[in-house]
């Protein structure tokens, strides 16, 4: 369960547009997106399935993100499961934006008022 | 952990389920091709994929708990008598211990008390047949399939035992024997339901399975 202050993103979400905004177009998938944080913030543990893809979920409710499966063709001939791909959509890039902590949330993960997780 | 997966998504709005059930499959791929191909023991690989589960745990309880609170899904699950069975299930077995360590000191009781005893037991067995009832011939019932009608049956089967153990265990031996085999009984019904559970989540897990490769 997610506590935070009006108008405000918790430090996971902030993340993930992040990411999505670099990414822009070309999106991202679960992994990828697991893997990036990883790298981001000097972790060596991936993000949890549940955490990933419930923040995941959450933003793409809340309309921030958008998600498409991949086709099936592509993933057949690369020989995997399809991808859901997100893209960052013009709330998301609003909302993160507008969220107080203007500065890259990784740099200030442990020290946003209002923001914790339970 | 894609038992897991199909155990939490369970009976959860099918297409968030079968989209959570993929994406992690997905993910699991990813991780594990990409890990083998860096090198990594599979061991390591294997550590690695059961720590990303137990840590998400509490969010993939809270996901089900938030899909839970949409709109229309108290109506979807009083339609469905998967809830129900599942309710008189954790209703019937906590309520069977309890009274069956009660019974241990039913020596010192007065009649009374024995009869009142004997009548809430008697009761339970009563609501455990009303709740299974109710899933199954209230208007709007999605109605019987084979699987339910098993379920129901050991469900059935389970309030009955209790209710005949209820009754027949404050009466002298030998007929308070009875109140022993009607135990069995409902250990024997639960076993059997709790087996029946287990072969419908593996071939629910194996329909999506199924469906994602013809995908």
């Amino acid at each position: 369960v997610a506590y935070r202050k009006q108008g405000t993103l918790l430090p996971l979400e902030r993340q993930v547009l992040e990411v999505g905004a670099r990414r822009g177009a070309d999106g991202m998938y679960g992994f990828s997106l697991a893997q990036e944080l990883a790298g981001e913030t000097g972790e060596t543990r991936l993000t949890a399935h549940g955490t990933l893809y419930k923040a995941l979920d959450r933003l793409r409710t809340a309309g921030c993100l958008e998600a498409t499966w991949e086709d099936p063709d592509v993933a057949a001939a690369a020989g995997r499961p399809r991808r859901r791909m997100y893209r960052i959509t013009a709330v998301g890039r609003a909302a993160l934006a507008a969220d107080p902590a203007g500065v890259p949330a990784h740099a200030t993960r442990k020290a946003q008022p209002g923001q914790a997780r339970a | 952990v894609l038992w897991w997966v199909g155990l939490y998504t369970r009976a959860a709005p099918a297409d968030a389920a079968a989209g959570r059930y993929a994406e992690v499959q997905s993910d699991l791929h990813e991780q594990a091709t990409t890990a083998l191909a860096d090198g990594v023991p599979r061991a390591q690989l294997n550590r690695e994929i059961v720590g990303r589960v137990v840590r998400g745990v509490p969010a993939d309880l809270a996901w089900r708990l938030d899909s839970e609170l949409a709109p229309g899904r108290l109506r979807w699950h009083l339609q469905h008598p998967t809830t129900v069975h599942t309710l008189a299930l954790l209703v019937l077995v906590p309520l069977a211990l309890t009274a069956d360590r009660m019974r241990e000191h039913v020596d010192r009781w007065t009649a009374a008390g024995a009869v009142g005893l004997a009548a809430v037991v008697g009761c339970a067995g009563v609501v455990g047949f009303s709740m299974v009832s109710f899933a199954h011939l209230r208007p709007g019932s999605t109605g019987w399939t084979s699987g339910r009608a098993v379920r129901a049956f050991l469900v059935g089967a389970m309030s009955f035992c209790w209710a005949l153990s209820g009754v027949w265990r404050f009466v002298p031996t030998p007929l308070a024997e009875v109140s022993t085999v009607a135990w069995v009984g409902f250990g024997a019904a639960l076993l059997a339901y709790l087996v029946a559970r287990a072969a419908q989540l593996t071939c629910r897990i194996a329909r999506l399975d199924a469906r994602k490769i013809s995908s």
